[in-house]
């Protein structure tokens, strides 16, 4: 189903949820590297150390 | 006619830069043409002249294909015009050499968004020809003139919005109304009226004009509406809210003085939400309703007292976002917009006195104002929008949603917005009766009531989830996602990058059409610039990642989506999901061309009712 031929209205819908989906991955990318930087090994023993303590 | 034999190959290569350089330098023009004030009606001859003039100098000047794009009705202080928008999305995408349009103040009344589209266009090797100015803005000289022709368009703007504001001003100051004339008065023009709510409502239409109306100049109280304004002020002082009163007035008939009855009809934008069945549908188009925000309105309004009231405005802006016009804010007014800072005496003649107004006011101010529910994080309901009730539109063929809500028990619900609004078991105040203006009440559809139940949603929403998981996302979209997930132009840039390689390509085919190259040399040639297009396609860069992997299968890129994320998907693919009161899903509606990627049924009927 090729976007060129789509009626005007169809295509603006698909480039639309192109966006959107763009913006999705965008989002989700985002949260993975948030995820990565937090579970670090040095976080990771640092944090078992504070519960060590504890 | 070229002989190839008499060619070498190094030859031939010299002839398609130079084919290809000179279509790139003057073969494609836009012709841009704007009007702010366009009545289709009267549209006059500007938006035609200014293209014609264009095009003479566009075909005398060697054009050999030419693009046009217009606004008409849309005025230059800003970007947010449709046309201007895909001129710029073509000038990205390398489809435009030239553009020309016939006067200066066309494209822009504004200096820095002006100054801001020829760097656009200039970043992009893109001339920017004025008809009358005889403008070339690479020159010192042609850069001076226009700055100074664009300073005068833009005074222009800010001369038009001054004596705007001063001509309201003297218009208030004599005591007349601004704008639409409120509910409860009219033009007087009974003889030329074309109100929707005349015919068959107003006992004057058609009849002679009103001689206190000054031909129009004046507002006249409407004889029906007056008596609504009456029941409104004395309602809300017997202690009846914003809501109550607009369910009264929606949902029952009234008998006037004269003994006759009427169901009160509001004016101004049309409702999306129909009302009960005895409401007068004409046209088939949805009938009007009263809203909690329409009585407010009314409430605060001192015109009812016979004066004109001054509110704060905003201040003139020339706020601009060249690429993103949608980022564009409406001016903002400093402090309270509805406060009234002076009162005016008008020439009309008053509903309620101002000592009834100054009570409402008093009244109104008294209660809280700060939502019960502030500084609590909003729920976001995945379904909201799009979930309609299928008991509603097969009894009353009428469109009402589902609304979510938290239940007593933590369990989150969908409930008919129908029911919620009409049909529930509420005690209702009694409402005063007004100077023989009696309302006849009616009893609220209780049978409707009994039809309707509230629905799971953790059910409801796991129909939708299994409904969207057949969505089968076409390979050929990928390019487009990754190309909006690695630039915001999205497909605009890959395909100005690959503008030129396709040009080749074209000259490449019309030379060995021609004959002046051999088969080999063609084949040769052509999978070069074939397998530089393929490299520039978005969805094989590497830096698109695993993206389209990802993708597919849709079902799992659904599953990592939050709750916002699904409701503006949801929006996007249905007009309407239809769920029953067992709350099973009827009906699906989908735009096209996601209903055919869903597999859906022309009727989009899931279950046979």
């Amino acid at each position: 189903m090729e976007i060129e031929k789509l009626s005007p209205a169809e295509q603006q819908r698909v480039v639309r949820f192109a966006k959107e989906l763009a913006e999705v991955f965008r989002r989700i990318k985002k949260d993975t590297e948030k995820l990565q930087a937090e579970n670090t090994p040095d976080k990771i023993k640092k944090k078992e150390m504070a519960e060590d303590v504890k | 006619m070229l002989n190839k034999a008499a060619f070498g190959k190094e030859e031939i290569y010299r002839i398609i830069a130079e084919e290809t350089a000179r279509n790139r330098s003057s073969n494609v023009w836009a012709i841009y043409a704007r009007k702010s004030r366009y009545d289709p009606h009267n549209p006059g001859y500007s938006m035609e002249i200014q293209p014609d003039r264009s095009e003479e100098y566009a075909r005398a000047n060697g054009a050999k294909e030419i693009k046009y794009f217009d606004d008409a009705g849309r005025s230059g202080k800003n970007s947010n015009r449709a046309g201007l928008q895909r001129l710029i999305f073509d000038v990205k995408a390398g489809k435009i050499d030239v553009v020309v349009f016939h006067r200066l103040d066309r494209v822009f009344r504004n200096l820095k968004s002006l100054l801001e589209f020829v760097q656009l266009l200039q970043s992009y090797n893109v001339r920017f020809v004025s008809v009358t100015e005889q403008l070339d803005t690479h020159t010192w000289w042609g850069r001076l003139v226009m700055v100074v022709l664009g300073s005068l368009a833009e005074a222009y703007v800010w001369q038009a919005s001054d004596n705007t504001r001063e001509g309201l001003a003297k218009h208030r100051s004599k005591g007349l109304h601004l704008g639409r004339i409120p509910f409860g008065y009219c033009n007087g023009l009974c003889s030329t009226c074309n109100d929707e709510n005349g015919k068959g409502y107003c006992p004057l239409f058609g009849g002679p004009d009103r001689s206190e109306s000054k031909r129009g100049q004046v507002a006249v109280p409407h004889p029906v509406d007056r008596y609504a304004i009456l029941l409104i002020f004395q309602w809300y002082l017997s202690g009846m809210s914003f809501r109550e009163i607009a369910g009264l007035l929606n949902n029952h008939r009234m008998t006037l003085p004269d003994g006759s009855e009427v169901l009160f009809r509001p004016r101004g934008k049309r409702g999306t939400m129909a009302t009960v069945n005895t409401f007068p549908v004409r046209n088939g188009e949805t009938p009007k309703r009263f809203s909690r925000e329409s009585i407010r309105a009314i409430l605060e309004n001192p015109f009812y007292t016979g004066q004109v009231a001054r509110y704060r405005r905003p201040q003139f802006s020339l706020e601009d976002d060249l690429e993103h016009p949608e980022r564009i804010s409406n001016p903002k007014i400093e402090g309270n917009s509805r406060e009234v800072l002076e009162l005016f005496p008008g020439q009309h003649e008053p509903l309620i006195s101002f000592e009834t107004w100054q009570a409402v006011t008093a009244l109104r101010k008294g209660k809280g104002s700060t939502p019960a529910r502030l500084g609590r994080p909003a729920r976001i309901y995945p379904l909201s929008g799009v979930a309609r009730c299928w008991e509603c539109f097969e009894m009353l063929g009428k469109e009402f949603t589902l609304r979510g809500s938290l239940g007593g028990k933590g369990i989150i619900y969908y409930r008919c917005a129908y029911l919620h609004d009409h049909c529930l078991k509420r005690q209702r105040k009694r409402a005063p009766r007004v100077e023989g203006v009696n309302p006849v009440m009616n009893s609220v559809d209780q049978e409707l009531a009994e039809q309707h139940k509230n629905l799971r949603a953790d059910k409801v929403e796991a129909q939708v989830d299994q409904l969207i998981s057949k969505l089968i996302v076409p390979r050929e979209w990928d390019d487009w996602i990754a190309a909006y997930y690695l630039s915001k132009d999205g497909m605009a840039e890959f395909e100005r990058a690959g503008y030129r390689h396709r040009q080749e390509l074209q000259q490449i085919r019309d030379l060995f059409t021609a004959g002046h190259i051999a088969l080999p040399e063609f084949e040769r040639r052509t999978r070069i610039l074939q397998e530089k297009l393929n490299s520039l396609k978005p969805a094989s860069r590497s830096d698109a990642g695993n993206l389209i992997n990802e993708i597919h299968p849709f079902s799992e890129v659904w599953r990592k989506l939050t709750n916002i994320e699904k409701r503006q998907l949801l929006d996007m693919i249905f007009a309407g999901l239809y769920f029953d009161r067992e709350g099973r899903l009827i009906r699906a509606d989908a735009y096209e061309p996601f209903r055919q990627l869903l597999n859906l049924p022309d009727d989009g009927m899931l279950v046979e009712s």
